[in-house]
């Protein structure tokens, strides 16, 4: 037998042996633990309830305010169920002195903790609006121990100013378990005496968007 | 050797780093959010008005003249509608109306006051007699107001302006209101004593009111009103015939200003 028909027949012997070597591992007894799982993603999801509209007028009643709700696609997530989750609101002729405010829930409807990251206001005018931001009283209130209290303001200059910490929170207010829900007031109008409104404003309209931004409560 | 061992090392940190960073992102990023908006608009009203005289015009129940000029206000707040009354062949117990219409053609309710103005007149009398001592005989009420419905004047239930009830005259005016036709008797005030007393009816420069048909003294949008300024001489006058074929162009101005009511 020369050389190279030792090789071909050693070769050749390679699969006989990874057979037996199988065979040998089979044939161990075994047995298994084994551990089924399942993860359920929870749902996070905050919605708004229109609560009660007013204004101050009395018999001069000429000012008028209407809201409703919609669903506002905030596009994080089409599947977040953001079913409620926008209030429109409208002031028709409005005037010096007038104000109207709208009251509105704002509820948990997951099954996660939220927490209320961030406010702001984006207005559009058809006039200079950071001339005039003086003359309009837009001021959002919380529910808080049967009083309302001022967490966040339009200052002079027209910016959104937040007067209450709602980051550190240290009333506990703007964290929302599963179910829970926060009554909120957003009160807007012009200014009266002795910061009357000039005349060029008459006629003119405004709109504003004013968002509240949720945020998953950190474990 | 030794170089290529450090630079596989140096590899598998920088590998791990940038696993790691990854890692970090996705943590932060895990957080899910969800926005609540209000989505709000606001529509300014305005406030436009204007004063008109009526079909009326000058009502003289004597050949005494008068003219009036009326300038139209304009637009917004403080707006001022001008009245300027020329008296011409005046003599004692004459006296004329007025009546202007006001509209509110704006969409919000409007306050109307007023104040008379003296300082305008312009008097002329024969031989040496005082021209403006005419203006002591000179009496006026700028106005009181009756609902207007319909191009129909409801006299019934037209109501004087407060601020009448407290004008005084001390000369004593004798001057009888023959008004079956308007109503309740009004008091009335001679020009001098609104010349002489700013506390009269131009209170520091603040117009007095005089809209009062409604309760709470103002137009509403849509809504008219009409003022009916009452002038007339004094009886009084009969001993100052000195002043006959004195006049005045003008005697005096009323301003009518109209404010946004607060609501």
């Amino acid at each position: 037998m020369d050389r190279s028909r030792k090789v071909a027949a050693l070769i050749a012997m390679i699969p006989l042996l990874l057979l037996v070597a199988g065979g040998l591992a089979v044939s161990h007894w075994d047995d298994e633990v084994q551990v089924t799982g399942s993860v359920a993603m929870g749902t996070f999801n905050v919605q708004m309830s229109l609560e009660d509209t007013s204004d101050n007028e009395g018999s001069l009643d000429v000012g008028h305010v209407n809201a409703h709700l919609y669903t506002y696609n905030d596009g994080d997530d089409p599947l977040d169920g953001g079913y409620n989750d926008g209030l429109y609101i409208n002031l028709s002729n409005v005037y010096p002195g007038y104000e109207a405010c709208i009251e509105f829930n704002v509820e948990n409807t997951g099954t996660i903790p939220a927490a209320l990251s961030n406010t702001s206001v984006a207005f559009n005018s058809t006039f200079d609006w950071s001339s005039y931001a003086k003359y309009f009283n837009i001021t959002l209130y919380y529910h808080y121990n049967g009083t309302w209290m001022q967490i966040a303001h339009v200052d002079s200059i027209g910016n959104w100013q937040a007067d209450y910490d709602f980051i550190a929170d240290p009333l506990g207010l703007t964290t929302l378990t599963p179910g829970e829900a926060e009554y909120f007031k957003l009160c807007a109008g012009l200014t009266a005496e002795p910061v009357n409104p000039p005349e060029s404003l008459m006629g003119q309209s405004l709109s504003f968007a004013y968002t509240l931004a949720w945020i998953q409560a950190v474990p | 050797m030794n170089n290529s061992f450090s630079l596989r090392k140096i590899s598998i940190i920088g590998l791990l780093l940038v696993a790691l960073a990854g890692l970090t992102g996705g943590l932060a990023a895990s957080h899910w959010t969800d926005e609540a908006r209000v989505t709000g608009s606001m529509a300014m009203g305005s406030l436009e008005w204007d004063i008109t005289p009526t079909a009326l015009s000058w009502n003289t129940n004597t050949v005494m003249e008068f003219d009036v000029d009326i300038d139209s206000p304009g637009d917004g707040p403080g707006a001022t509608g001008l009245v300027a009354v020329d008296l011409e062949n005046a003599y004692p117990q004459g006296y004329g109306t007025l009546m202007l219409i006001v509209r509110n053609e704006g969409t919000i309710p409007v306050h109307v006051t007023f104040w008379v103005d003296t300082s305008v007149a312009d008097c002329t009398a024969p031989g040496n007699a005082s021209a403006t001592e005419l203006m002591d005989y000179i009496l006026l009420n700028p106005g009181f107001d009756a609902p207007y419905y319909n191009g129909i004047y409801n006299y019934n239930n037209y109501s004087i302006a407060d601020v009448s009830a407290g004008w005084t005259d001390p000369y004593t005016h004798n001057l009888t209101w023959w008004g079956s036709n308007h109503g309740t008797p009004s008091t009335q005030v001679s020009l001098e004593d609104i010349a002489a007393s700013g506390q009269i009816l131009r209170l520091n420069n603040t117009p007095t009111t005089i809209m009062e048909h409604d309760a709470d003294s103002i137009i509403m949008p849509g809504e008219k009103s009409v003022i009916i300024i009452w002038i007339g001489l004094s009886s009084q006058l009969q001993q100052h015939e000195e002043l006959m074929g004195a006049s005045c162009t003008p005697a005096f101005q009323i301003h009518y200003i109209a404010t946004q009511a607060l609501p």
